[in-house]
């Protein structure tokens, strides 16, 4: 009885992994750094490219974790201490986009401007 | 312990108690849901869903060891891939619960009858415990990371002190995990049934927020417009409590066409369990 789901979960897995699994392929672009210490990112203000590739590098350089979370960039990002990683942005429109260090809220957010 | 480190141990409860609420709130639902089984079936009820959970703290502490060691592995698109189809997954088993909940309160005698119906609840326990696991693993996997990360760092009664924290953190996600189940134990059965279709219609809702975001930042689709309008002079999604309820239910403030289309094609999904009844019966 409950055997006969388990193909379901297994198709919807097997389907979705090869759903997106094309996207990974496309060439680099720009790339731009931001340190996070403690809830205080640096640069406050980091200007980016619009409707460009980019990479945008991630380092903790604090002793406390942090996530990188920004809804209008539709990014989240946990990073323990000393970690290291990166976000690849495909296109972004022209604007102000804010974003800030989830575990530290009472640090104040950055900004991404994208021109 | 000065004011500094107050300050720290309640920002360390708060972020515990935040990153597990959307769990444990889940968990809470379906358990609520089952015990309105006989206690044959609230038992197995309960079992399955234990389970699912007891994954899904597995599925985080992996995820959690992951990130920290290995954390390429997870890094630009990895993530979101993951984040993508751990969040499918979810809003649509969300979805089918709603369903399963409408076609038995729809039930004229309150039994499902036949070997298709007992085919049918099998298949249902089997959903319950994934969507626990997912719910917990999800959420878990930062939170393991979080403490784990300030525990690596702090020596001596510091380390104490995050550890406390944590545990209170955890201690206060309980207390409404606790008082959402005292509450349900006394409400009818039509009322916690009702609650538990909104609550889980509106995590199903920021879930299917998460899956457009990861669409359009994966370059899968396109955002297809500009944003349509801007209501962050009501409520702005960029942080503080706009970006807490928008990461819950699915609100954005500077909406372009996709999400519109993808909230849209959700809701209605979701109002079929609500419209009239066909002839025949509904699949639970």
């Amino acid at each position: 009885m409950l055997r006969s789901r388990i193909p379901f979960y297994l198709a919807i897995c097997t389907t979705a992994t090869f759903a997106v699994a094309p996207v990974a392929a496309e060439g680099e672009g720009p790339v731009f750094s931001v340190h996070v210490s403690n809830g205080v990112i640096s640069p406050s203000i980091i200007e980016v490219p619009a409707n460009t590739r980019f990479k945008l590098e991630l380092h903790n350089d604090g002793a406390t974790p942090i996530e990188f979370e920004s809804i209008p960039l539709r990014k989240e990002k946990v990073l323990s201490p000393g970690a290291s990683s990166f976000l690849i942005f495909r296109s972004l429109d022209a604007g102000n986009y804010a974003f800030f260090d989830d575990f530290h809220l009472d640090m104040p957010p950055a900004r991404l401007i994208a021109k | 312990m000065n004011e500094g480190d107050y300050l720290q141990s309640f920002e360390i409860a708060t972020v515990v108690w935040r990153e597990s609420l959307e769990a444990l709130l889940i968990v809470g639902i379906l358990l609520a849901w089952s015990a309105r089984e006989g206690p044959a079936a609230r038992l197995r009820g309960t079992r399955w869903i234990a389970a699912g959970a007891l994954v899904g703290i597995g599925c985080s502490a992996g995820l959690a060891l992951v990130m920290i060691s290995a954390a390429d592995f997870l890094s630009g698109d990895g993530e979101d891939l993951l984040q993508l189809f751990l969040a499918a997954l979810a809003a649509v088993l969300m979805l089918r619960m709603v369903f399963w909940m409408r076609a038995i309160e729809r039930r004229p005698s309150g039994k499902l009858g036949g070997r298709a119906a007992i085919h049918a609840r099998a298949g249902n326990w089997f959903g319950l415990a994934v969507l626990s696991a997912l719910a917990v693993a999800r959420e878990g996997a930062e939170t393991v990371v979080f403490l784990y990360g300030l525990l690596s760092t702090s020596t001596g009664w510091h380390a104490g002190m995050v550890a406390a924290s944590g545990a209170f953190g955890f201690l206060l996600a309980g207390v409404c995990f606790w008082s959402f189940k005292a509450g349900a134990s006394v409400a009818s059965m039509k009322a916690i049934s009702r609650a538990s279709q909104v609550l889980l219609l509106i995590l199903g809702s920021g879930l299917t927020m998460i899956v457009v975001d990861k669409v359009i930042s994966l370059g899968i689709l396109p955002p297809m417009t500009s944003p349509l309008w801007d209501t962050a002079w009501l409520l702005d999604d960029s942080h503080g409590f706009g970006a807490f309820f928008a990461g819950l239910a699915g609100y954005r403030s500077r909406p372009e066409l996709l999400p519109l289309v993808g909230l849209g094609f959700y809701w209605l999904v979701a109002s079929l369990a609500y419209a009239p009844p066909f002839d025949r019966e509904i699949p639970a």
